[in-house]
């Protein structure tokens, strides 16, 4: 590099001689960055980045470096899932359905690159995989009954040092010993064993849970009666919302949405084609005022104003946010065709028309080169 | 373009471009160059100008404009300085982008070199090998059987 930089030389070589700089750089700097079907592309290009992208130390690096969303995995109850993504070409997997794995599964949770599934036969166990190099681990059995359809929480941060993957599966489960009392087991990848945390959480009636997700290390759940169950899976510390008031509308989910932005829990929900994304307030400070002004815990933060011409669709189509995920909205039209809406590139893509209405559990995925074993 | 601020705080520096160009930054800006810094460690008389040989003009001043911004802690928050870098970044063409790209590699400012190498990312990840090898003008070195075992491997990355 220094020794072309200090040499001056003739127009037509030193253009030829930047790009070759150039091409070091990218490989040095900006593979990392690219996703998982970009990458196995470029293994075609030459030898070199072939071995570099194909290098264990590579494959490190790029699951802590990518960090922009690639899409989301879809799901409706008894079929399998299905990827959809607003740029095919650069993000992707081999086999959407999951069939590598050894039966057939439901996704419950999605984390950096990971899925955590379930089986549908027999014990129902889970699976924790990544799609991308059909990596798949079969955890070990629970301690305790997680129910047919268990409630979890799934979380997995790339961290430099650590090569071997760290995750966490946290299933909430009505107690066998105490009524109305609700336990939780936590799966750790680094012991490799289930443990019944010592943390419980009471309520004054029986409650329904449903889809939660895992924001910065702390699993949200909401619940049928509108309330929000909060678990700190560091601490293992579990804190309700009642004091807040309905953090969701009542099932079936309505207009709104759980969702993350700007690193924290979000709200999104439509009226016709314009979308409302709030984020929620700091819940664990101390200082937080008893009540809430106008929007409660929630506080505005983006507005998207869609237009129906654009995507195809008439004024009078029904709207609704499926999901929302670090600048990226989730969309269903007529409980028919699916939108991904990109909040940066302001660009919204048709990425699943299906003839029957059907119901999809939606998890947010990045196409990430990571192990799980 | 350079800047007459009279601020005694502040040591300045003069950096200067390829094609003669001075710049008077404070100290602190042009310091998040690693490169800069070892030079003004050696240097002897710090008011003589530093040169930045491989760097023009027009794109060091784009330098010293994302230096500025970040040497200033105080008044943004993350968030908002996240914004800047992309707006900065949004609004390079491609060219200016690969000098930029070179210009942080050479000066070693490692948060602008991040910013431009995820944004170049963002730009060729839709890209065939094909065309990535003409755009950098990387030489294609499998023979034919190697390069046809590499594509058949995963297939599905070479399909939309």
């Amino acid at each position: 590099m220094n020794r072309v930089m200090k040499k001056p030389c003739g127009d037509v070589s030193k253009f030829q001689r930047i790009y070759m700089d150039l091409g070091e750089i990218l490989r040095e700097h900006a593979l990392r960055y690219l996703p998982a079907k970009s990458l196995q592309r470029f293994r075609a290009v030459c030898r070199d980045w072939n071995l570099l992208i194909s290098s264990p130390f590579f494959i490190h690096n790029q699951s802590i470096a990518l960090s922009s969303m690639s899409g989301f995995f879809l799901q409706s109850p008894g079929k399998p899932p299905f990827f959809i993504s607003p740029d095919r070409m650069a993000h992707g997997v081999p086999d959407q359905e999951l069939k590598f794995l050894p039966e057939a599964v439901d996704v419950k949770a999605s984390s950096n690159g990971l899925l955590c599934c379930q089986g549908r036969s027999g014990d129902k166990p889970y699976y924790v995989c990544n799609p991308v190099n059909k990596q798949w681990k079969k955890l070990p059995k629970p301690t305790a009954n997680h129910g047919s359809d268990p409630t979890i929480a799934f979380e997995f941060e790339p961290s430099l040092l650590n090569f071997l993957p760290d995750y966490k599966v946290v299933c909430i489960f009505a107690s066998t010993d105490i009524e109305e009392a609700y336990e939780f087991e936590i799966y750790s990848s680094l012991q490799d064993s289930w443990k019944v945390a010592s943390e419980m959480f009471f309520s004054s009636r029986k409650l329904t849970f449903l889809k939660g997700i895992t924001v910065n290390g702390v699993a949200y759940w909401p619940t049928t009666c509108g309330k929000l169950l909060i678990f700190d899976l560091k601490k293992e510390k579990a804190t309700e919302t009642s004091a807040y008031g309905a953090f969701v509308n009542r099932p079936p989910y309505g207009n709104t949405s759980l969702g993350m932005m700007d690193g924290k829990l979000c709200r999104a929900s439509s009226t016709g084609f314009s979308i409302k994304v709030n984020v929620l307030r700091n819940i664990h400070s101390n200082t937080m005022p008893m009540k809430f002004k106008a929007g409660g815990p929630w506080m505005m933060k983006h507005e998207v104003q869609l237009k129906s011409s654009d995507m195809g669709l008439g004024k009078n189509n029904q709207l609704r946010v499926l999901f929302v995920w670090d600048g990226m909205l989730v969309l269903e039209a007529d409980g028919k065709k699916v939108f991904i809406h990109d909040m940066r590139t302001l660009t919204t893509t048709l990425c699943n028309e299906s003839p029957s209405n059907s119901r999809y559990e939606v998890f947010p995925y990045i196409n990430s080169l990571v192990s799980p074993v | 373009m350079a800047s007459t601020s009279t601020s005694t705080l502040s040591r300045k520096l003069i950096l200067k471009s390829s094609d003669g160009e001075k710049f008077e930054v404070d100290e602190n800006v042009a310091m998040q160059s690693q490169t800069i810094k070892h030079m003004i460690e050696d240097l002897d008389d710090i008011n003589s100008p530093i040169p930045v040989s491989i760097v023009t003009g027009t794109i060091l001043s784009k330098v010293i404009e994302y230096c500025k911004k970040h040497a200033t802690e105080d008044s943004d928050s993350d968030e908002q300085l996240k914004q800047w870098d992309k707006e900065y970044a949004n609004n390079m063409d491609l060219n200016t982008l690969y000098y930029l790209l070179l210009a942080a590699n050479y000066m070693e400012i490692k948060g602008l070199l991040e910013l431009i190498t995820q944004c170049v990312a963002d730009m060729i990840k839709g890209k065939s090998p094909e065309e990535i090898r003409a755009h950098f003008n990387i030489k294609n070195d499998f023979t034919p059987q190697e390069e046809a075992n590499i594509r058949n491997e995963n297939p599905w990355a070479f399909e939309n």
